[in-house]
C-alpha cells in the first residue's frame, strides 16, 4: 500500500513543483508514460485479486518504463523508431485494454 | 494464470500465436502471482520499515517522473517556443551582422568615392562631372532635396491569427506606387531606407515585401525626390492614385502622402563593375562603364 500512496504523493509534488525533463528525453515520454499506465492498471488488477505486492508493483512499474523508452531508444538508432514505438504501444495497450476489463468484472461483476 | 503452459507434451493448436496469447490472456504481471505464491519472509520490524522508505521512495520518484512527463507532454509549446527564440535570435544576430557590413559597405564607398574624385577630379574634370551626374543618377550615391512622402500601411487587424492578405500592402502596391512616382518625374526613390536603382527589385516572399532582397516592415515609407508640386499632380493623375485610392477604399489599406521640404536617401551602396576597357590615349573617349550608370 506504501508504494500506491508514495506514487500519490509523488504525483501531487510533480503537479505542484511541475519538474522539467531534459530535451534528450522528449521522445522517449510518450511511451513511457504509456507504459506507466499499463504497470498502473496491472497494480491494480493485483489489488482487486488480492495478489498486490508494493516490490512487485514499483520493480514492473521502473522496468516497464526503462524497457519502453528503451526499445524506443533502439528504435531511433536502427531508423524504425516509430514502427517500434508503434509496436510498444499496441502491445500495453492490449495489455492495459484487458486489465481494464478484468478490473471491470471485479467492480461490477459483469 | 499459472506458470505451467510451456514446454508439454500437447502442444496447443495456435502455439505459433504464444506471443499474442501471452499479451492478451495473461496481461497481468507474472510477478504478482508469485509473490502471492512465495513463502512470506518474516522481517524484523525494523527491516520493515528500512523496506517500507525504500518502497515510498521509489514509488515517491515514480510518481513525479510520471507526472513531470505528463506535464511536459501537455504543454508541448515549450520545445516549439525554444526553437522560435533560436530562430529569433538567429535571426536577430544575423540581421546585425548584415547590418554591419551594410555599414562597411557604405563606408568603403564613400572612401573609394573620395579616391576616386581625388583621382578624377584634377586630371580630367569633365569625366568627373559625367560621373558624378551618372551617380545621382543610377542612385549610387545619397541624395538631399526637397520630395514628396507617401506612407502605406497594412490595413488594422482585428484578429492576428486570421488576417486577409488583401489587407496588406503587397509588393504590387508598392511596385505601381513607386512607378507612378518615376513617371511623375522623380529623381531618386528610396523605400523604408532602401535606394531604389535601376537594377532594384520590389518582390515579395511569401508575405514578406523584398526590396532587392532586404526584407521590409510596414509601414512602408516611399520617399521620392524631385520637384514636389509637378510630382504631386503627376502622380495624382497617374494610374497609380487610382490603384491607391482603391487600396484605401477596398482594403482599409492607409496611404498618406505629404510633401516634404528636406529628404536625404541613402546611397545605393557600392557598385559592380560589369564592363570596362583600358584608357586610350584621350581619357574621356573612353568612360568605364558602370553598374546602373545608364538606366
Amino acid at each position: 500500500m506504501i508504494a500506491v500512496i508514495g506514487l500519490v504523493l509523488g504525483a501531487i509534488l510533480g503537479l505542484i513543483l511541475e519538474p522539467t525533463v531534459p530535451q534528450a528525453l522528449a521522445p522517449y515520454l510518450p511511451i513511457a508514460v504509456v507504459a506507466a499506465l499499463d504497470a498502473l492498471f496491472g497494480g491494480l488488477r493485483a489489488l482487486l485479486d488480492r495478489t498486490f505486492d508494493d516490490r512487485v508493483f514499483l520493480v514492473s512499474f521502473l522496468s516497464n518504463v526503462v524497457v519502453a523508452a528503451l526499445i524506443v531508444f533502439l528504435g531511433d538508432q536502427l531508423g524504425v523508431g516509430t514502427q517500434l514505438s508503434t509496436a510498444v504501444v499496441v502491445v500495453l495497450g492490449i495489455r492495459i485494454f484487458s486489465n481494464a476489463a478484468a478490473i471491470r468484472r471485479h467492480l461490477f461483476k459483469a | 494464470m499459472s506458470p505451467e503452459r510451456a514446454g508439454h507434451a500437447a502442444r496447443a493448436v495456435d502455439a505459433s500465436m504464444g506471443l499474442l496469447n501471452d499479451v492478451i490472456a495473461r496481461p497481468v504481471d507474472p510477478g504478482y502471482a508469485e509473490s502471492a505464491d512465495r513463502a512470506r519472509v518474516s522481517h524484523t520490524p525494523a527491516e520493515r520499515r528500512v523496506i517500507s522508505v525504500a518502497h515510498l521512495a521509489v514509488a515517491l520518484a515514480l510518481g513525479l517522473m510520471t507526472t513531470g512527463a505528463i506535464a511536459n507532454l501537455r504543454a508541448p509549446q515549450s520545445s516549439v517556443q525554444q526553437s522560435r527564440a533560436l530562430l529569433a535570435a538567429e535571426i536577430t544576430e544575423r540581421t546585425a551582422t548584415a547590418q554591419r557590413h551594410a555599414e562597411s559597405n557604405a563606408a568603403l564607398s564613400m572612401e573609394i568615392a573620395q579616391l576616386q574624385s581625388d583621382a578624377l577630379a584634377a586630371a580630367n574634370p569633365t569625366l568627373f562631372a559625367q560621373l558624378a551626374e551618372a551617380e545621382v543618377l543610377s542612385g549610387a550615391v545619397a541624395v538631399g532635396g526637397p520630395g514628396l512622402v507617401i506612407e502605406l500601411d497594412d490595413a488594422p487587424v482585428a484578429d492576428p491569427s486570421d488576417v486577409d492578405p488583401a489587407s496588406r500592402v503587397q509588393d504590387l502596391d508598392l511596385q505601381l506606387v513607386t512607378n507612378g512616382l518615376w513617371a511623375a518625374g522623380a529623381e531618386a526613390i528610396a523605400i523604408n531606407g532602401h535606394r531604389l536603382t535601376a537594377l532594384s527589385a520590389v518582390r515579395s516572399a511569401s508575405s514578406a515585401i523584398l526590396v532587392d532582397l532586404s526584407p521590409l516592415v510596414a509601414p512602408y515609407r516611399v520617399e521620392a525626390i524631385g520637384d514636389v508640386e509637378s510630382m504631386q499632380t503627376g502622380f495624382a493623375r497617374s494610374s497609380a492614385a487610382n490603384h491607391v485610392a482603391l487600396l484605401t477604399g477596398t482594403y482599409g489599406i492607409s496611404v498618406t502622402t505629404r510633401a516634404a521640404d528636406k529628404l536625404t536617401l541613402p546611397g545605393a551602396g557600392s557598385t559592380t563593375l560589369h564592363h570596362a576597357a583600358a584608357p586610350e590615349q584621350d581619357v574621356a573617349s573612353s568612360m568605364p562603364t558602370q553598374k546602373g550608370g545608364t538606366p
